[in-house]
């Protein structure tokens, strides 16, 4: 993988923790 | 000791880029001139517009500081309504933590972390700009607050429901703002954790990194984790306001305490990620300036880490009073005292650094020394406040104030005016008055504690915290507090008459490595640092590595 690529990799997976965490803690608190 | 290494050093070739590819001057013209700070993707520009942006919400939450101060001088309400007093004390807490500290932070990160560890630039640079050019936007949107139908956010910075509640226009206004910055944020993070994992020169292994670029991975880390949180808990103060559900709303079958274990959920990491850096910081400055190598550098990793893992389980020391199972107070108060372990092998191995160096007390050094002695006050507080019983008597009060400030400010900002004299001749290539560097610390070290100290008095003598008026017996320590105020904010133009001096190039000339004990990669290339530096990975002469 290029160098580029990794980093956009690497960013792209850290921004998914960050949605993923907003969407869950939402909907785990509306579930509630 | 002040010659650039020549092994590392890469100025002829970029100089020779900079001659072709070098930023827009004023002398190219105002337009060219202001695409070029408008579009920069340049680390060291962001870097400065960060610290520039920070700089001026600090003046501006400062100013809203000397109003609470001015309303407090004397009991009885004096200059502003009980109304305005509230928007005051929610703006600057939210101006400070938010468009204050956090910036500056990310601004000393965008210009160090990559001449720290030998790349070109941060790994995503057009998402650096995005991030910085959100901020502007999203705090004029805050401040705007102050002239819609109902006033500015009143509630606290903390947001409790059902108060926050009675916010008239603004609230959806604050709920975007701090989206805003909290994207800002994230953004800023996923980019300093993508540089340091992925760019590092080849020779600078992850324990080899200086403790300033630890300490912001860390914090970057944290930064990811809870930044949705708060973003998730404001969301839903933002439906239960204008969507009908009833997250908070007890009526509905909400419970408003919910909130409060959302935000301190994030509150308290929020705290770590405005201290960690400065830990970072002061890691840096204290053995350059006892020209000794720092005392346990991988212990010191281990405690950031351990302080950012305990970060997270402490949060419900901040709601005590509201009434918990004995067996979860009992959990938070424990956790929270065993922060002070690694806080305490950090404190120990600044002294541990000094022990026997040859120490001197330039600026950079005596606010780094301001920052170990104060901070601790504010931790030693910070551990009376831990203890659940005792908490029951200071929830509340003036003591709290006293408490953060004490991190806050001869905190987290004494150790960013640390690192802004330490790295400025990197910056800009001249050195500052040290004659007034050493005037702005005495002066900046006296009143901060005329300040901040007697409100520990007020606290203990029973003054409550968010109030315009207050009785009588707590007049003269006010008085005393209320002058510390307007003398340190009136300190502060030295400072900044000092740092536009140096962005003018006013001063005497600086060498690569500034300071004679300074060991680290950015200290190999030239002062003023070229607009590219280390677009080739640097070979490393292992002196340089922590």
């Amino acid at each position: 993988m290029s160098p580029k690529k990794k980093n956009a990799a690497l960013a792209i997976a850290l921004g998914a923790v960050a949605v993923g965490i907003y969407v869950a803690f939402f909907f785990e608190m509306a579930a509630r | 000791m002040s010659t650039v290494n020549p092994t590392t050093d890469s100025h002829g070739h970029h100089g020779h880029d900079d001659h072709h590819h070098g930023p827009a001057t004023l002398a190219d013209g105002v337009w060219p001139y202001m695409k070029r700070w408008i579009g920069t993707t340049n680390h060291k520009d962001l870097g400065t517009m960060y610290l520039i942006f920070s700089f001026t919400m600090l003046f501006i939450g400062g100013l809203m500081s000397l109003v609470i101060r001015a309303e407090l001088f004397a009991p009885g309400i004096q200059f502003v309504d009980p109304g305005f007093y509230n928007e005051m004390i929610t703006l600057h807490a939210l101006v400070m933590i938010f468009g204050g500290v956090m910036p500056a932070f990310v601004g000393l990160a965008n210009w160090m972390i990559p001449m720290m560890i030998g790349c070109s630039d941060l790994a995503l640079p057009r998402v650096n700009n995005w991030g910085f050019w959100i901020l502007p936007f999203a705090f004029s949107m805050l401040l705007g607050t102050l002239f819609v139908s109902g006033g500015a956010p009143a509630s606290g910075w903390t947001m409790y429901p059902p108060l926050v509640m009675q916010t008239g226009n603004a609230l959806p206004l604050m709920v975007f703002a701090i989206h805003m910055a909290g994207i800002s944020s994230i953004t800023g993070a996923i980019n300093i954790v993508v540089t340091i994992l992925n760019m590092r020169a080849p020779d600078m292994p992850l324990l080899k990194m200086p403790l300033f670029v630890w300490a912001w991975l860390i914090t970057a880390y944290l930064l990811i984790a809870v930044m949705p949180v708060l973003a998730g808990a404001v969301t839903m103060l933002l439906t239960d306001h204008f969507f009908g559900t009833t997250f908070f709303d007890a009526a509905g079958g909400g419970d408003p305490v919910l909130f409060q274990h959302i935000f301190w959920f994030f509150g308290h990491p929020e705290v770590y990620i405005m201290i960690l850096p400065a830990f970072g910081i002061v890691s840096a400055i204290i053995p350059t300036f006892a020209r000794k190598k720092l005392f346990g550098h991988d212990s010191m990793v281990y405690a950031l880490a351990s302080i950012a893992f305990l970060s997270f389980i402490v949060w419900a020391h901040h709601m005590f009073t509201v009434g918990m199972p004995v067996s979860a107070e009992l959990f938070f108060m424990f956790a929270t005292m065993l922060i002070s372990v690694p806080t305490g092998v950090k404190v120990f191995n600044w002294v541990a650094t000094m022990w026997r160096g040859s120490m001197t007390f330039e600026t950079p050094m005596l606010f780094a020394l301001g920052f170990v002695v104060l901070f601790t006050i504010g931790g030693l507080s910070g551990l009376m406040l831990a203890l659940t019983p005792v908490d029951f008597q200071y929830h509340d009060s003036y003591f709290v104030v006293a408490h953060f400030h004490y991190v806050l400010v001869p905190g987290a900002i004494f150790s960013i005016i640390a690192a802004i004299y330490y790295w400025v001749p990197k910056w800009t290539g001249v050195m500052y008055s040290e004659k007034l560097g050493q005037f702005h610390f005495w002066w900046s070290a006296v009143w901060i504690n005329v300040l901040f100290f007697p409100q520990h008095f007020l606290g203990l003598a029973g003054m409550p915290r968010r109030i315009p008026d207050y009785a009588t017996q707590f007049t003269d320590f006010n008085m005393i507090s209320s002058i510390g105020a307007l003398m340190f904010f009136l300190g502060q133009f030295v400072f900044i008459y000092n740092m536009i001096m140096c962005m003018r190039r006013s001063g005497e000339k600086a060498s690569g490595r500034v300071w004679e004990g300074a060991r680290g990669l950015e200290w190999t290339v030239p002062s003023p640092a070229p607009y590219h530096t280390f677009e080739t990975p640097p070979k490393i002469d292992p002196r340089e590595l922590a």
